[in-house]
């Protein structure tokens, strides 16, 4: 996987507006490159310690190793590590889908044909959609 | 961080913590406390046992717990002190097969997970998760561990 691709640098995009959650500080991330220490997304940070394999997911008080090939998995395993830090900060599950006021589930991260996005049972959230949708919170 | 002892020499720290040294029985937890003058040096816990379906260390210190769906499932852990050892700050480090994997910390008891796919590429292998927990004049540290399924 090329630290330029384009996918890459637009889904991680994506998935940084979907965590603007209204309801948090909008938590900042970034992804680095184990083998070269070299942020892939975001700033820079300190590896040591960590194996020289996989990537680093860093946000603000925590370093979270992901073991992931390609875009898709990357993305998700991202996504799946960003979403337990949102259930820290917001203190409940994250994100969640309603239908009314009805609870439907928790969406977790998943790459389906191709795409990546959020799922909860039948329902597939396309990743930078989770708020265009009045049915996610 | 500093490093902590080698696990089988593990130092307990006694004086006015000594129930959690008399909460602890065979297994993989170690609670151990700084800035106590008087010191005592468990020569083992015992083996690590499996992660799966869960490990809940023996301790009355809090909930300190490792769990696993099934073989090759990914990891579910948290240490959650009581309110006699609950701290402002929580450092943790978590290592699959002595290699780091996660660090956090944070104003909260901590939890976290291990992924599916490092949880299947490390079965049969160790999991530990050492935590330092910062309280208003001494610093309380634990080691949680067991073996991947």
């Amino acid at each position: 996987m090329s630290h330029d691709d384009p996918r890459l640098r637009q889904l991680l995009d994506s998935l940084a507006a979907d965590l603007n959650d209204k309801q948090s500080q909008g938590l900042q991330f970034s992804l680095l490159d184990l083998r070269t220490g070299e942020p892939v997304y975001g700033a820079p940070h300190v590896t040591v310690g960590f194996p020289r394999v996989g990537y680093l997911v860093v946000t603000d008080g925590s370093k979270t190793v992901i073991d992931a090939q390609t875009v898709a998995e990357v993305v998700v395993a991202c996504a799946s590590v960003l979403q337990d830090r949102m259930m820290d900060e917001l203190g409940r599950g994250w994100p969640e889908l309603y239908e009314g006021d009805r609870f439907r589930g928790l969406l977790v991260p998943t790459s389906h044909e191709g795409a990546v996005g959020w799922r909860a049972g039948d329902i597939f959230v396309p990743l930078g959609e989770l708020w265009r949708s009045s049915s996610t919170h | 961080m500093e490093a902590w002892p080698d696990e089988k020499t593990q130092e307990v720290a006694l004086s006015a913590y000594s129930k959690i040294l008399a909460a602890l029985s065979a297994g993989a937890l170690v609670l151990s406390l700084t800035g106590c003058a008087a010191t005592y040096t468990e020569a083992d816990f015992g083996g690590y046992k499996s992660c799966s379906p869960s490990f809940i260390a023996p301790s009355s210190a809090g909930r300190f717990t490792i769990q696993q769906a099934g073989a090759g499932q990914a990891l579910q852990w948290g240490a959650y002190p009581n309110s006699a050892y609950s701290g402002v700050k929580y450092h943790v480090i978590v290592t699959v097969n002595g290699k780091k994997y996660d660090e956090k910390t944070q104003a909260y008891a901590p939890h976290g997970s291990i992924d599916r796919t490092t949880a299947n590429k490390n079965r049969g292998k160790k999991v530990q998760i050492r935590g330092e927990i910062t309280r208003a004049k001494d610093i309380v540290r634990f080691t949680i561990g067991c073996i991947i399924k």
